[in-house]
């Protein structure tokens, strides 16, 4: 085997030390030129392990540790704080929602007593016809028509401040507040306070003139069937006459 | 530190579950501290292995030990907290190492020769021997397992037994891997 061969095997054999297998230690015991690089070799990789323990096995300075530890107190420190943060916003997120909430709720419900105060005053300052009616009909029983007049209007008052007239609302408004309509349906429409209290005051008399208020809530009817439609056949030449006695049947007789 | 402010503020543990959470936490805390002390000194010779500076390493190493800490009550096996603490400080010094690079590459494209850093005195190459730059820049053209396997060999007190349970890999790889490093190294300086 010539050198060359031998060569790799003892780089290899440098590169991890271990024991040299007999074949590789016989030919360095006879070749000079392979001892010089083995040996060669060897002092490479013994300057790589030097220069290598050097470099791995640095020393840190000594305010390495407590600059870490500090570091961590920091950073637990702040985790706590984080901590403290998440438990603190949903309690935050839940009274400005609340708070929300009750906003919402107190302009969404009509001012009852207010409306009701007023109504007085303006019913009695835009209907004084009504207002004499109603005096005339405490002096006058037998008046009827101004008596049922009077009465409705008492209705109406009561009606208007069940509704809340205050103010001028809009039509969408009362409906949504009654649940007639859902908020998207209906165009947002003012409603002047007199045409709210003639409304009302409709609405209260409705119950006594029946038969008004059952012919405007009626539904319509179903399209009538052609028998109904049909009109019996009128023939304005066609005389009837009672029978003489000649023609009288058998059996009458 | 804070949970004891906390009680001195008055506010006691409110339920069974805080207190036990406290207690946790502590001893979390403990193992960790026994940790750190422990392995400390080794994420940063790990770190300086790769950076070859000590100010580097020890930023390296403390960033590796604050990841270390936050993750650590997550951690089950708790017997491999140090091969866990080498490979991340291994990564992290790698990235700081690239960066480094990059920024020189950067500043040495834009600068202008005015403004370039004074050329290195005789002393400062007398400081760092000839084979040493050479050995640095083998070093960094390793393959990073090669690299990783060689220089916790080259540490003291780790056996190659000791650096397989390190990185989990089984006793022949980290031989071939460090016969390997040391072959491709041998060549670079030859």
């Amino acid at each position: 085997m010539s050198c060359e061969a031998y060569r790799p095997k003892l780089i290899e054999a440098a590169a991890m030390p271990a024991e040299l297998n007999a074949a590789l230690q016989e030919h360095l015991d006879g070749c000079a030129s392979c001892r010089e690089l083995h040996a060669k070799e060897r002092s490479l990789f013994v300057a790589i392990d030097a220069a290598l323990s050097s470099v791995a096995n640095g020393e840190s300075t000594p305010s390495f540790l407590p600059r870490v530890r500090a570091a961590i107190e920091q950073e637990r420190a702040a985790s706590v704080a984080s901590h403290s943060r998440f438990v603190l916003w949903p309690v935050a997120a839940a009274a400005i929602a609340a708070v929300a909430v009750l906003f919402v709720v107190f302009q969404r419900i009509p001012p009852q007593q207010q409306t009701a105060s007023q109504l007085a005053a303006s019913s009695s300052a835009t209907t004084p016809a009504t207002g004499s009616a109603t005096s005339s009909s405490t002096n006058s029983a037998a008046d009827s028509e101004t008596g049922e007049i009077a009465s409705e209007s008492k209705v109406a008052q009561r009606e208007i401040a069940s509704y809340g007239v205050g103010k001028p609302r809009s039509f969408s408004t009362l409906a949504k507040s009654e649940g007639r309509i859902e908020s998207s349906q209906m165009p947002d429409v003012l409603v002047p306070p007199d045409e709210r209290i003639a409304l009302a005051k409709f609405v209260a008399a409705l119950p006594r003139r029946h038969e008004i208020a059952v012919a405007l809530t009626k539904p319509a009817l179903a399209a009538p069937s052609a028998d109904v439609l049909s009109t019996p056949l009128e023939i304005a030449e066609l005389k009837l006459e009672p029978l003489s006695p000649e023609q009288a049947p058998s059996e009458a007789k | 530190m804070q949970e004891l402010v906390l009680t001195q503020q008055g506010s006691t543990p409110r339920s069974a579950t805080d207190a036990q959470r406290l207690e946790s936490e502590a001893a979390t805390r403990e193992a960790f501290e026994s940790h750190l002390t422990e392995c400390g000194p080794l994420a940063f010779r790990v770190a300086r292995g790769v950076l070859r500076n000590t100010a580097d390493a020890e930023d390296v190493a403390q960033e590796a030990l604050l990841r270390a800490f936050r993750r650590f009550k997550h951690l089950r096996e708790r017997d491999r907290f140090r091969g866990w603490l080498v490979r991340i400080t291994f990564r992290l010094a790698l990235d700081r190492a690239r960066s480094a690079k990059r920024r020189e590459q950067r500043e040495t494209l834009w600068s202008r020769p005015e403004r370039q850093p004074p050329a290195p005195t005789a002393e400062d190459l007398a400081a760092r021997s000839q084979f040493a730059q050479r050995l640095d820049r083998a070093l960094d053209e390793l393959p990073e397992k090669l690299r990783l396997v060689l220089l916790l060999s080259a540490m003291q007190g780790h056996t190659l037994e000791e650096v397989a349970v390190l990185l989990g890999v089984p006793l022949g790889t980290v031989k071939s891997r460090l016969f390997l490093a040391r072959k491709q190294l041998a060549a670079k300086l030859r």
